[in-house]
């Protein structure tokens, strides 16, 4: 018995029993799987996840590490909203040329492929919106390339100078404010947390 | 309305190929995209007069690690997770207790859950719903090991390991620059200032046992 096998047995069976879970489970895979909720996951747990990451390194400099984290930010937030946008439009246009019917040739079956007589008709809907993320997939993906240069790149590099210009700024201000030494433990938590120190002039 | 017969036959293709399994595609659109999104990333860090050649030196390692890396933990992790999800419920180790229910009916109840066990395959899963109901379950289970995954390796997997690859690379790029300003400066010229590296004396340590000692046979 191989060992793939034996994990494979000590996973419990497991079978759904709530109908309206299975429902919600369902539908959840529905809006999962479409290109524009997929993207937005996707770019949604990146800016949370990467710009902390990058931040964090420790193998560079502090000021590369925030450059870097600054680019992952506007690559997130332009990629994200480029790409939803691009995935969206093309996933509806596809949506709208591939209808069912193709006894008459119209443009709401333009793209409707003509073997689909071969499939049987209790697999027909499945394997329609397959072919309709597929073909979505493939045509924004060859989009993207050009969108990658048109849109993103001006972007990111805007939104990535921004907030470089923004740390700058702050890396200013805190150069032109001396920092205060401290002797009296008590006057330094009185500062930090912005408390008057109570002093009589 | 008629397109040409060329654009029927690519939309045929498409769906005789990947309507099935759109698996295969969503990988290969997916490598594809990040390629050419990491291609469009370092031509604007390249060209981007903000930047200075530190921080290039660094940032652009860090795009072609982040398309490597992206790819590479994409068939390290989430492919994997992909094909599990796909084989718990094509076993019906995680399945609707409906579809349960159907399979008990044609008497193959024993067999839910064993390694072997193949849903789609067995000869009424076009009847009574089983194709409908087994579907968009599936579905369910794929798309979620695809986003758990795809998460997984690209936000949190990739970021650490394109880090470390381009500090290690920055170093690298950094001596060399170093190494130029440094014979600017001095005004040598480069290949004069590298000198031959002397070559070691042999350590013949290791061997000096054998010669002392005498052997008894």
């Amino acid at each position: 018995m191989s060992i793939s096998r034996k994990l494979f047995d000590l996973i419990p069976n497991i079978s759904i029993k709530n109908k309206n879970r299975l429902k919600i489970l369902n539908k959840a895979g529905d809006i999962m799987g479409r290109p524009m909720p997929n993207r937005l996951i996707m770019g949604a747990t990146a800016i949370v996840s990467q710009p902390y990451i990058d931040e964090h390194n420790r193998r560079v400099d502090k000021d590369t590490a925030r450059t870097a984290r600054n680019r992952t930010i506007g690559k997130i937030v332009a990629g994200t909203a480029v790409g939803c946008v691009v995935r969206e439009l093309i996933f509806k246009l596809i949506n709208s040329c591939t209808n069912e019917d193709i006894s008459v040739d119209r443009w709401n079956n333009v793209l409707t492929p003509r073997n689909t007589t071969t499939v049987r008709p209790s697999m027909l809907p499945n394997r329609l919106r397959n072919y309709r993320t597929a073909l979505s997939t493939i045509v924004a993906m060859v989009v993207m390339v050009g969108t990658n240069i048109a849109f993103d790149l001006p972007l990111t590099n805007k939104i990535s100078n921004a907030l470089n210009a923004r740390d700058a700024k702050k890396r200013n201000k805190n150069a032109a404010t001396p920092k205060e030494v401290y002797t009296d433990v008590k006057n330094k938590i009185l500062d930090t947390f912005n408390i008057s120190r109570g002093e009589k002039t | 309305m008629k397109l040409t017969p060329q654009v029927t036959k690519t939309t045929d293709f498409i769906f005789r190929h990947f309507s099935e399994d759109i698996g295969s595609v969503l990988i290969w659109t997916t490598i594809g995209g990040w390629i050419a999104s990491s291609a469009a990333q370092i031509c604007g860090i390249w060209r981007n007069p903000n930047y200075t050649k530190e921080q290039k030196s660094f940032m652009i390692p860090q795009e072609i690690g982040d398309a490597s890396m992206n790819i590479l933990s994409f068939f390290a992790i989430t492919m994997p997770l992909k094909k599990l999800a796909n084989k718990l419920v094509k076993t019906g180790k995680i399945i609707p207790l409906k579809l349960v229910s159907k399979i008990a009916r044609h008497g193959d109840s024993h067999k839910i859950g064993t390694y072997d066990f193949d849903i789609p395959k067995l000869p009424y899963f076009q009847s009574g719903n089983i194709a409908k109901t087994y579907n968009s379950f599936h579905n369910f289970m794929s798309t979620t090991a695809a986003v758990v995954g795809g998460v997984v390796s690209s936000n949190i997997v990739t970021p650490h390991l394109r880090n470390r690859i381009a500090s290690k690379r920055q170093n690298q790029t950094k001596l060399k620059l170093d190494f130029i300003e440094n014979s600017m400066q001095n005004n040598v010229p480069i290949q004069q200032q590298t000198e031959p590296v002397p070559l070691r004396p042999i350590d013949n340590s290791p061997f000096d046992k054998f010669k002392t000692r005498v052997m008894s046979i």
